[in-house]
């Protein structure tokens, strides 16, 4: 967790020694901090592949002529050409507009059902819900302590001892497959390491001489726990955050994959390669191998970025 | 030491049994129907109604888990009168007999009004039927029934003049329409505590038998690529870590990092199209038949490299980071001020420290390594247990879930509680009380 805080403290305000009497702009800082991505060439190459699928992502209905659904019975599994650039798939659909709508639903749109949709992608949905249930459940076992710690400790590690991939397969399996169950798997999957760490640190920040102080003053419990304690957490919390984010797309693809995550005919990563895979032999290799390309990108980008910064980071200590 | 084993013995138990619980709660409450599942679309209402009552699926929730954890055997000893016995048979089907007391096995059918007993001599092996009505017991309201064991393991009960109508599917010929079946049905089994996991709905064979060969499947795919992993995943660690931030230790680390972080599935896929369509070495699916998996090793070529190289990336960066931390202390700079050799402070000082973090790790890293293994089969078709658990996952069959799922949790928990009993030996500074 110390490359947790360095990241935090070189990406804030600790860089200028001489306190600055005009509050720099939220903007400046920020830029301050990211600005450490340009020095090292494995985090600009990962922020690079992370920008493109975001790109692409965002601006998909522009970047293609064709829906994700629209079938082309004349030319199924057709490889690139001019028409479509990478190819079709067994229905005839256009691969490229698959892809794009696919990178869509993990990073931009949460699809609730089949004409309602909110903003941010199925695997950030995933990582934010898993960390406030995760940070609360941190943060109440943590500074009550007692049974109540006890209780929540013994149930979340009897989880953490279950194989994950068996708690996702009881799990879908039992919800049935949606983008809204994606979610909520990802959450019970997820909350119990959040819980583990923010509770750790729930632990050292309650013997602080603030919080005594505003135990005195006789804040509430709610306040001390989430005014005073959380926003001193944030730092090894929003790091461990960003780690979940390329774990969630990698649990999403592999659901999809098994048949437990978006439903068909959605375009989703993991049932587009599982769909493939029974094509690869007869001769037409696409289908399998773009969202394959496309998630292998994604994670690995993320991943570089992740590591680029923190060495990064770390160079500055 | 004993003290703390013991504990986490329990411990292990207790997760065991919530698990099975939640793994039933869950089942029970997802949407599909087993019944449609096993018969297809197309049955009718009391086809279904009449298959549940054999499978005994039409009972609560609760009762279904008792009889399922400690069997159901015990109860019906008592309505039959009988002791019950489960014999195997060469096909490896399980079949449930009465004890007679003269040691002669029977089983009861109903024809009209009469009981047929079918019984057998465990030394003729030959079954002889004879009319067995005196066993006809009278209740309350004057008809008659009696509590039996029929021919398709269980424990039923007929009514005399009852006239139920039930439906048996037979493999082969389909749906048999019969009159005279039984009012109750209680389906046998010893429970999951005593050694019989039950029978599974989708193959309609002991779960227990299946499961023992694709557990050995996974075991040999598993292993072989454990054997292979560990030393070069070790060497390549230490490689990089003797020398942070050079030029082999960026490629080493990211070159780990990447087939650490790339999906099972995606891995799988680029090693199917290069190797088997591209290149045209060796197969790209695995397809045993009734062999085992090691007399044909060209299929496992290609799962067992997936598995390697996601293992590789994750021991390797282990490995590297815990010698990057070895070579940074201070004994390693007395050596070095001492004026050993390089390769003397190398082998003699920092290897053996730098490996005890990877060596614990990786024991907990199995828990991670299942899902691995889940996704390679299911990439591979290759007949383990984590096909075998999504596949019953898929079809609602509780049996063989909740079978692969305790395996799961026990292999799971109990290489953590392994990690560290063997972390204590490696430092002796630790100590569990």
């Amino acid at each position: 967790m110390t490359d947790g805080e360095s990241a935090v403290s070189t990406s804030g305000d600790a860089v200028d020694p001489i306190p600055d009497l005009r509050q720099r702009s939220f903007f400046q800082r920020w830029w301050e901090g990211f600005s450490i991505i340009f020095a090292s060439k494995t985090a600009m190459v990962g922020l690079f592949l992370v920008l493109f699928w975001i790109f692409v992502a965002i601006f998909a209905p522009f970047l293609t002529p064709y829906t994700p659904l629209e079938q082309d019975w004349k030319s199924p599994n057709i490889g690139p050409s001019a028409e479509h650039p990478l190819g079709t798939d067994e229905l005839g659909r256009d691969l490229w507009s698959r892809l794009i709508y696919g990178a869509r639903v993990v990073l931009v749109v949460l699809p609730i059902s089949e004409d309602l949709w909110i903003p941010g992608g199925t695997a950030i949905w995933g990582v934010i819900v898993a960390l406030v249930v995760g940070t609360a459940l941190g943060l109440i076992s943590g500074y009550y302590g007692g049974w109540i710690d006890e209780i929540t400790m013994r149930l979340l590690d009897a989880m953490m001892a279950v194989p994950i991939i068996l708690l996702y397969l009881i799990i879908m399996a039992a919800l049935g497959a949606s983008a809204i169950n994606v979610v909520i798997a990802m959450t019970i999957v997820g909350t119990p390491g959040i819980a583990r760490l923010v509770r750790s640190l729930t632990l050292d920040i309650r013997t602080r001489e603030y919080i005594r102080a505003a135990e005195t003053r006789g804040e509430n419990p709610w306040h001390i726990m989430f005014i005073e304690i959380l926003p001193n957490a944030r730092g090894p919390i929003i790091v461990d955050a960003m780690l979940r984010v390329g774990y969630a797309i990698f649990a999403m693809g592999t659901l999809g994959f098994l048949g437990l995550g978006i439903p068909p005919p959605s375009p989703d990563w993991g049932s587009m390669v599982a769909k493939g895979r029974e094509f690869i032999l007869a001769g037409s290799p696409w289908a399998a191998l773009w969202p394959s390309v496309a998630i292998a990108t994604l994670v690995v980008g993320l991943n570089l970025l992740a590591d680029g910064l923190r060495e990064e980071s770390m160079r500055y200590q | 030491m004993a003290k703390f084993i013991v504990r986490r013995f329990i411990l292990l138990l207790i997760t065991m049994i919530l698990v099975s619980i939640a793994v039933f709660m869950i089942t029970e409450a997802s949407p599909g129907n087993v019944a449609k599942n096993v018969l297809g679309a197309f049955i009718t209402p009391e086809q279904e109604k009449s298959f549940l009552a054999q499978m005994g699926l039409d009972k609560p929730a609760y009762v279904r888990y008792i009889y399922w954890l400690v069997g159901s055997d015990w109860l019906a000893d008592d309505k039959v009168g009988m002791k019950l016995r489960r014999v195997t048979t060469e096909d490896g089907f399980v079949e449930w007999w009465a004890v007679r007391s003269d040691g002669a096995l029977v089983r009861w059918k109903l024809e009209g009004d009469d009981l047929i007993a079918v019984a057998r001599l465990p030394s003729l092996g030959v079954a002889t039927e004879y009319t067995n009505n005196g066993r006809w017991q009278t209740q309350e309201d004057g008809t008659s029934f009696f509590w039996g064991v029929d021919t398709a393991n269980h424990v039923v009960k007929w009514e005399k003049g009852a006239d139920t109508e039930v439906w048996n599917f037979v493999i082969g010929t389909g749906w048999m329409k019969a009159s005279g079946g039984p009012v109750q049905y209680i389906p046998l089994k010893k429970g999951f505590i005593r050694g019989d996991p039950g029978v599974s709905l989708r193959t309609g064979r002991p779960v227990s038998k299946t499961i023992f060969t694709r557990l050995r499947n996974s075991v040999v795919l598993a292993g072989i690529a454990f054997v292979l992993v560990m030393p070069v995943a070790l060497l390549l660690g230490m490689i990089a870590g003797l020398k942070e931030g050079s030029l082999q230790d960026r490629f080493l680390s990211i070159g780990g990092m990447i087939f650490s972080v790339i999906p099972e599935f995606a891995t799988g896929i680029f090693l199917i199209l290069i190797m088997a369509v591209w290149l045209q070495i060796v197969p790209g699916a695995t397809v045993f038949g009734e062999s085992a998996p090691w007399q044909r090793p060209d299929m496992l070529v290609l799962p067992v490299l997936t598995l390697t190289l996601i293992e590789l990336g994750y021991i390797l960066r282990i490995t590297r980071a815990s010698m990057v931390e070895v070579m940074k202390s201070p004994y390693i700079r007395t050596a070095q001020l001492k004026g050993l050799p390089y390769w003397r402070i190398i082998f003699k000082h920092a290897v053996r420290n730098a490996l005890m973090a990877p060596i614990t790790v990786i024991m907990l890293h199995v828990n991670w390594l299942m899902g691995g293994i889940v996704i390679v089969e299911v990439v591979f078709g290759y007949p383990g247990l984590g096909k075998y658990l999504l596949d019953s996952a898929m079809f609602k069959d509780i049996n063989g879930l909740e079978a692969g799922a305790m395996i799961l949790v026990l292999l799971a928990v109990g290489t953590q509680l392994v990690a560290d009993i063997i972390y204590t030996f490696l430092n002796p500074r630790i100590r569990y009380t």
